[in-house]
Formats: C-alpha cells, sequence, structure tokens
C-alpha cells in the first residue's frame, strides 16, 4: 500500500479508529499486527509468509542464542538466523544476478550454461525488513540486547507499517520497548505528525514525482548520449528526486508512527549541505549507515586492524551498501565510488586534518560543492539502467558529449530543476547545522498554516499518478 | 569492560573497540527511547485553519475545473479496472450477447444505452485506445463461452498490430494482476470521481502545466503540449464521449489532439503488397476464431469506422480500403461495415478531430448502425441480428 494513495488514506483512518479505541492494549497490539500484514497482503498477498518466517525464525533464533550455554551453540544459532534471513534475500533479490553472472563466468571458460527463467517477483521491502530483524539476532548474539519478552511485540517490530517497506530500519531496542507500554500522541503529537505526513507526500508527490521526475526519465532514457547541459540536469534531477523520494517516504512514516504515539528515528539530515563523506553519510540513510556500520564494518574490525584493513573494510561496507540496493552492478560501483570516497577522504584527513575544523566559509562551500558535485556522479550509476547508459552520461557530464547529442529537455524541465535543485540545495545548506524540529519551532504561526495548507492543496492537486517510492524496490 | 560501541561518525569513527564475539557477560541495557522532539506551535490550531484553508482552496479549484469544462462521473479508470471489471461480466453467468472490441473509435462510436433501445440487449464495451483487437478477441473466444455477436473494430494500421499495443498493457495487468491496494483505490477514486470534476487526471497539476505552459520551445526536446491532451470523458460501463472543447474545430483543445494525430501520420504510407500482408495475417489470425465463435452459434462483424480530414486522407492514399479491407473481409467471409459505404455513418457525422465521433453523432450512429447490422449479417448469414441474439 502506497502512502500516496487513497486506500491508505482510509485505511490509516481505521487504524486511528482502532488504535484510540476503548480496546485493550494488548488487542490493539493485535490490531496494529494485523494493520500491518494487511498493509503488506496490499501488494501481493502470499509475501506475508515471508515477513511471518522471518519473524518466527529470528524470534526463537534469538532466544536459543539467549540461552545457549556454548558458544558454538550461540553461533549456531545465530548462523541459522542469517541463512534464513540471507537466503530468502538471496533468494528473491540476488537470484537472476547470480545466475546471469554464474554465465558469463562459464562462457569464459568455454562452458555454455543456460541460465534456467527466473520470474521471481521481488518482494516489496525485504531488504528493510531483513536488516531490521536480523539487527534483533545480531544484537542478543552481541549482548547488546534481550529478547523481546511477548511474541507479540516482536511480531510488531518486525512488521510495523509505518517502516515496514522503506525505513527507517528501526533497532529493537528503539521500538520494542514502546510496544510494551501504551503509546499514545497528545495532541502536540499529533499535530506535528500530521504535519510530517504533509511534508512527507509535499515531498514524494509534488517534488519528486511532479517537478524533478519527468526530468531524470527523459534523461536517463534517452537513447542516444545527451549534451553537457542536459546530462548536469537530468543528473541533478535524479539527485532532487531521491532524496525527495526516500527522505519522504521517510518524514511520511515518521509522522504516521507518530499520529499511532512511536516515535521512530531521523533517516535524513540534509544530505546535501554535507561537507566531505562521512559528513554526507551521517545525513544519508541514516539507519543503514549505522547498520552497516555497526553489523558488518565493526566487526569486519572497522579501523582497528591497522591502515590497510581499515580501507578495506570500508571498501568493502559500501561495495555490500551498494550491493544491498539491488543486484546489479551499477549499484556495486555506486557503493564502490562511495568507498572510494570515505577512503580518500580518511586518506586526505590523516595528513591535512579533519574537514569539520575548516573555518573559512569560502573553503566549507567549496568542499560542499565537490561532495555535491562527486555525489552526483554516484546518482548516475545509481539511475542509469545498464552501464552504457552511465557511462554515456558520465562521458557527456565531463564534456565529451558529441556535437549532435541529443537534448530532450524541454524549457519547463529546465526550469523545473534549476528552480527546484536551487532551492533544495540551498535550504540543507541553511539548515545544515540544525533540526527541522528547530526550524518549525523558530517559524511564525501563520506561516506553518499556509505552509500546510499550500503543501496539502498541492498534493491533492497534482494527484500523484501512485508511482511506487523509488526505495520499495530495495 | 569491552564494549562494541562507537562514538556517532559513521564510518570513520574511531571506535573504542571490536570485541564482538565475547564470552564476557556483558549486557549493554538499551538507551532510553530517544522520543521525538515536538517543535512547540499551536499545532492543533494550526491545523485547523489550515484545514479550513485547504476546503476553499478545493472549493475554488473545483470551481475552476467546471469552468475549463471537467464534469463530476467522469473516471479515470477506463482503460485499465473498468475494462478489466467488463470483461470479467464474461467470465460468470451472463447474457451478455453483444461485445464490442477494437480501438477508440469503436470506444467513442457507441453509446450502448441506445444501442441497446435497437437490439434488446446491452452491448459490452471491450474496446480499447491504441490498440488492435486481435489479441482481446482471441481472449473472449477461447476462455470464455461467449456466443454472441462480436463486433470487431478496424482501424488502419493499428488493427493489424498484433500485440497488446499502446493501452492493452494496462488492461490486462488490471484483469489479470491487479493487488488489491491498486483496486481499492481505483474504487475510491471512481467513487469520488462521481462528486469531484478535479478529479479528472487531465486536470492534474503536471498535466495542466505541460498543456498550458507556452514557453519558448527548445530544439530536439520534446513538444509537452503535444503529449498531454484530453479526448474525452469515461462514464459508467465504459461509455466514452467526447470532451465538449474538443468538438469545436479550431479549438486550443481541437488542434492539440490534430497536432498529435499529424506526428503520426507523417510516417510513409506502406506499400500495397505490404498492406496484402496485413490482411493475410488478419485472415490467419481471425479465421480459426471466428470458425470457433460460429461453432458456438456466435459470428463477428467487422466494422470500419468513419474518419476525417487527415486520417481520411492517408487512408485514401493508401488506397486502404482495396488493399487491405476487401481482401481480409472476402478472406474471412464475414458480415462487415465500411462507413464510408454509407453517407449516414459517415459524411453525414461529426468528427472534429478527423478520428472520432462528436456526442451528438455517437448518438446518431449509435441509432442507425443497428439497421446496417442487421443488414450485413442477412447479407452474409441470412440471419438477421435479432434472430443471432436469441
Amino acid at each position: 500500500m502506497l502512502f500516496n494513495s487513497l486506500t491508505f488514506i482510509l485505511f490509516f483512518v481505521l487504524v486511528l479508529a482502532v488504535h484510540y479505541s476503548a480496546l485493550s492494549w494488548r488487542s490493539k497490539k493485535i490490531s496494529l499486527l494485523t494493520s500491518s500484514y494487511l498493509f503488506y497482503a496490499a501488494w501481493n498477498p502470499p509475501f506475508v509468509i515471508l515477513l511471518m518466517i522471518s519473524t518466527f525464525v529470528d524470534w526463537n533464533a534469538a532466544k536459543w542464542i539467549h540461552t545457549a550455554k556454548t558458544q558454538n551453540k550461540r553461533r549456531f544459532y545465530l548462523l541459522l538466523s542469517l541463512a534464513t534471513n540471507l537466503g530468502i534475500l538471496g533468494y528473491f533479490k540476488y537470484g537472476e544476478f547470480l545466475l546471469e553472472n554464474w554465465q558469463i563466468l562459464m562462457l569464459q571458460i568455454g562452458i555454455d550454461y543456460q541460465v534456467p527463467e527466473w520470474s521471481i517477483i521481488l518482494p516489496v521491502g525485504i531488504s528493510f525488513y531483513t536488516f531490521q530483524t536480523m539487527a534483533y539476532s545480531l544484537d542478543i548474539y552481541l549482548k547488546k540486547g534481550k529478547p523481546a519478552k511477548s511474541f507479540l511485540d516482536f511480531s510488531l517490530f518486525v512488521s510495523f507499517f509505518p517502516q515496514l517497506v522503506a525505513g527507517p530500519i528501526v533497532r529493537p531496542s528503539h521500538l520494542i520497548p514502546q510496544f510494551e507500554t501504551p503509546h499514545y500522541a497528545n495532541s502536540k503529537q499529533f499535530g506535528w505528525g500530521l504535519n510530517l505526513i504533509i511534508l512527507g507526500l509535499f515531498q514524494k508527490v509534488v517534488i519528486a514525482d511532479t517537478l524533478l521526475s519527468p526530468s531524470a526519465e527523459a534523461v536517463f532514457n534517452s537513447s542516444s548520449m545527451v549534451s553537457f547541459w542536459d546530462a548536469w540536469l537530468g543528473t541533478l534531477a535524479f539527485s532532487g528526486q531521491i532524496f525527495s523520494d526516500f527522505a519522504g517516504y521517510s518524514t511520511t512514516a515518521i509522522g504516521v508512527a507518530l499520529c499511532l504515539g512511536f516515535s521512530l528515528p531521523t533517516n535524513f539530515r540534509f544530505p546535501y549541505a554535507a561537507i566531505g563523506f562521512s559528513d554526507f553519510w551521517r545525513r544519508w540513510h541514516i539507519s543503514l549507515s549505522t547498520w552497516l556500520r555497526d553489523y558488518l564494518y565493526i566487526p569486519l574490525g572497522g579501523n582497528q586492524k591497522g591502515k590497510v584493513r581499515t580501507y578495506i573494510n570500508l571498501m568493502l561496507t559500501m561495495l555490500l551498501g551498494g550491493l544491498w540496493h539491488g543486484a546489479s552492478w551499477n549499484f556495486v560501483i555506486w557503493g564502490g565510488l562511495h568507498g572510494l570516497y570515505l577512503a580518500i577522504e580518511r586518506f586526505l584527513k590523516k595528513r591535512w586534518g579533519d574537514v569539520n575544523n575548516v573555518t573559512n566559509l569560502g573553503i566549507k562551500l567549496l568542499l560542499g560543492f565537490l561532495t555535491y558535485f562527486l555525489v552526483n556522479i554516484t546518482w548516475v550509476f545509481f539511475r542509469a539502467k545498464d552501464f552504457e547508459t552511465s557511462s554515456n552520461l558520465i562521458k557527456s557530464m565531463f564534456g565529451f558529449a558529441p556535437d549532435d547529442a541529443a537534448t530532450p529537455l524541454p524549457t519547463l524541465y529546465i526550469i523545473e530543476v534549476v528552480v527546484v535543485i536551487g532551492l533544495l540545495v540551498t535550504a540543507h545548506s541553511l539548515m545544515r547545522s540544525t533540526t527541522l524540529e528547530k526550524v518549525y519551532e523558530k517559524m511564525p504561526r501563520w506561516l506553518i498554516t499556509v505552509s500546510l495548507a499550500v503543501m496539502a492543496f498541492a498534493v491533492i492537486i497534482t494527484q500523484g499518478s501512485g508511482d511506487a517510492f523509488i526505495y520499495f524496490q530495495f | 569492560m569491552p564494549s562494541s560501541t562507537s562514538n556517532s561518525d559513521t564510518f570513520n569513527a574511531e571506535h573504542e573497540s571490536v570485541e564482538i564475539d565475547t564470552h564476557d557477560e556483558i549486557y549493554i541495557p538499551p538507551e532510553k527511547i530517544p522520543y521525538r522532539v515536538i517543535p512547540e506551535q499551536p499545532w492543533s490550531k494550526a491545523i485547523a485553519i489550515a484545514g479550513i484553508f485547504l476546503v476553499i482552496a478545493l472549493v475554488v479549484w473545483e470551481g475552476f475545473a467546471y469552468k475549463m469544462h471537467h464534469t463530476p462521473g467522469n473516471y479515470q479508470t477506463g482503460e485499465t479496472y473498468m475494462w478489466a471489471a467488463e470483461r470479467s461480466k464474461l467470465d460468470v453467468s451472463n447474457d451478455i450477447k453483444v461485445v464490442l472490441t477494437g480501438s477508440s473509435r469503436v470506444l467513442w462510436g457507441f453509446d450502448m444505452a441506445i444501442v441497446k433501445e435497437h437490439l434488446g440487449t446491452q452491448p459490452l464495451q471491450l474496446a480499447l485506445p491504441g490498440t488492435g483487437p486481435a489479441l482481446f478477441v482471441e481472449d473472449i473466444i477461447d476462455n470464455t463461452d461467449f456466443n454472441g455477436l462480436m463486433i470487431v473494430g478496424v482501424a488502419p494500421f493499428l488493427f493489424n498490430r498484433m500485440d497488446e499495443g499502446y493501452f492493452g498493457q494496462g488492461a490486462i495487468d488490471a484483469y489479470n494482476n491487479v493487488s488489491p491496494s491498486k483496486y481499492t483505490g481505483a474504487k475510491i477514486h471512481d467513487f469520488l470521481s462521481d462528486y469531484l470534476a478535479f478529479l479528472d487526471e487531465s486536470f492534474s497539476l503536471p498535466e495542466l502545466m505541460e498543456r498550458y505552459s507556452n514557453l519558448p520551445y527548445r530544439s530536439g526536446s520534446k513538444k509537452l503540449m503535444n503529449e498531454q491532451w484530453k479526448l474525452g470523458n469515461s462514464y459508467k460501463e465504459r461509455l466514452t464521449e467526447m470532451w465538449e472543447p474538443v468538438e469545436l474545430v479550431g479549438s486550443f483543445d481541437n488542434i492539440q489532439i490534430t497536432n498529435f494525430w499529424s506526428g503520426g501520420l507523417g510516417r510513409p504510407i506502406p506499400e500495397a503488397e505490404e498492406m496484402n500482408k496485413m490482411a493475410q495475417t488478419s485472415i490467419d489470425h481471425y479465421k480459426p476464431l471466428l470458425e470457433k465463435l460460429r461453432a458456438r452459434g456466435g459470428d463477428m462483424l467487422f466494422i470500419r469506422m468513419p474518419t476525417s480530414g487527415d486520417y481520411l486522407r492517408f487512408s485514401l492514399e493508401a488506397d486502404y480500403y482495396n488493399h487491405m479491407w476487401v481482401p481480409m473481409i472476402r478472406g474471412l467471409d464475414v458480415a462487415a461495415i465500411h462507413a464510408m459505404d454509407h453517407p449516414e455513418l459517415s459524411t453525414e457525422l461529426e468528427i472534429p478531430e478527423w478520428s472520432h465521433l462528436s456526442r451528438k453523432s455517437q448518438d446518431d450512429f449509435s441509432h442507425k448502425i443497428t439497421a446496417f447490422i442487421d443488414s450485413a449479417l442477412k447479407d452474409k448469414s441470412g440471419k438477421s441480428v435479432y434472430e443471432l441474439l436469441e
């Protein structure tokens, strides 16, 4: 079910009605769990079974890890959890990719291996809930947490509908305790939650889908090489589209949860104001980057096993982070570039010092611009459907477009990209050191009222086309 | 005590320890739940006032929609979910005796209620814009027990497409593979469309921006105004009528559509040999289906809807009639009506944008066509349409 759908409005009204009824807290949790399964089943009902399998396996595996007497047993139960979760993920998400690459590898040694037809539908948001539930078993194994007291609370943690399909990826210690005691929103939380829902939908429906997506599509779907300006405008449009789409989902999810009285963590913090890549990853998809840090980078040894291992760990983490997004070499390149950026930044930091210590505004702006420039290069690989498209675009962006390169963007789209991206990057820069909450606290009341009305009006008259959020596919 | 905590930095953080796999009975209690900070503002008041502003703005927007000739009762799901709902009627016990297939000209050509007045039975409208009927006729014959009259629309150079065409896939998906959320969303949208004119997707902000933006044209870019136009409204049971502003020849909305058609008419006229091949392909496809339907007691009637302007000129220049229509009908040995053979079905009707009938002409056509159907069937099989539909 999409947040930007009429079905969701009806669904959410019913969920709220039950949540604020006179039922017991346990009944309300059962209702929330049922609603969450319905929310997921609304795409493809049989896939709810996958959620249930993950829930059942991790609930038991964590319990067994906690009570196991020997380290070998603890390890075995952790492996059981990881194998189940990664097995499901691998089968649905990476099966075809692995087979195709296996076929190419076999061809290299002269074996013509025919790949069987792979017509598996990817369950939406599988990477999100798999990582979330894996964090539970890992936390118990790493003794960072204790098993949940109630199977109902744990089931709800795995499937809680506001963040089920596109995050934020929530840690067990953040969400499970909230289900243990009755949680309701007071009028201020409810109002702020509604505001976040409207803001998130505005980001998704108006900015991402309406103002930026057509430009990105026109450029990335062009059958021939595009001009220097079109390549840049299309890429900038995508940078704004993916932020508005994904941050819009997170903002809406946080708002929906807040209206029910639950708190979800912040997932974005004005990423296009980042100075450097460590900074970028503290601002972009925070729940994934911290997950990768805690459950991959640090267990690999982090920065504690020497210089070379640190760089290797960084690269490995980011390559797997890229692969998390999808089964394609383009995502691997995207992750690899980010790994490379982080490694170079680390190398430079050791010699020239931390960029955070820079005080000169001009240099900060320059470094911020450089970061955004380099992030845009990575977006080309993220968005392009194949390597040929991405390499053509990169060539155009660096001035190697042929004289007769295509110019697919009409004047209206150019204006939209320049204005929206200009405003977006400026807003991020101005809000770099603050939070959305602080900005709203300082806003005059009349402006809050007007902005709410304008955003809601724009969302309604734009009538979203019902396009899924980009991150649902991950 | 060893710990696996790190500071808040993401990857370049100097974490204190990496001793993860430990036997020590360490347990780091969960942090206090970091509840979200709520900005100090009078939220209830702000939302209430914003709600009032929103309602006022929507009322004004609705008025604007009416002024721009958008009306309630016009559904956006005519080519997807409504089509699927109509098609599903053949899957259950039914008394459907007439099915309309083909492309948009058949869709805009028939008022089913008027046809019912004459035939005594309401046709099922399954024509789809921008598609050839091949796939859909095959589906109905092979997968249902329909045994009545199937009217097959023939649109030059679209009819011979054997695939789902431009819009057929949406209909097929809606019929075969619709998710519960999409189905519910479509139902709610249709329900609201009965009351709200601004829900017409042609009146959505992106479409309005593209249709009415009159910015300088950038060489090589796509022509937005050519792509965003509105031809008709879709009502219950897929009754589809021309949108009022399009009926006025020379109006902005009329010219938008003729400009779009002109783009498609720029292609070279197919050679006679190519059209003969098209005819043979169609015969090969429809002949077994026709025999199957006749064996059940049903029949087919092929109809070529009228055109005007450059569409008419194009088909005359191509001599579609002699190279495609005549050999195909002869090869199939099937009842057929070519509208251009009958002034009442062509030159006497309004076709304001060269391709589809106006609302008034749809009514006229629907009143007149049944007599022609009857006559065509009698000529071919000696059986009247009323006997066939009994």
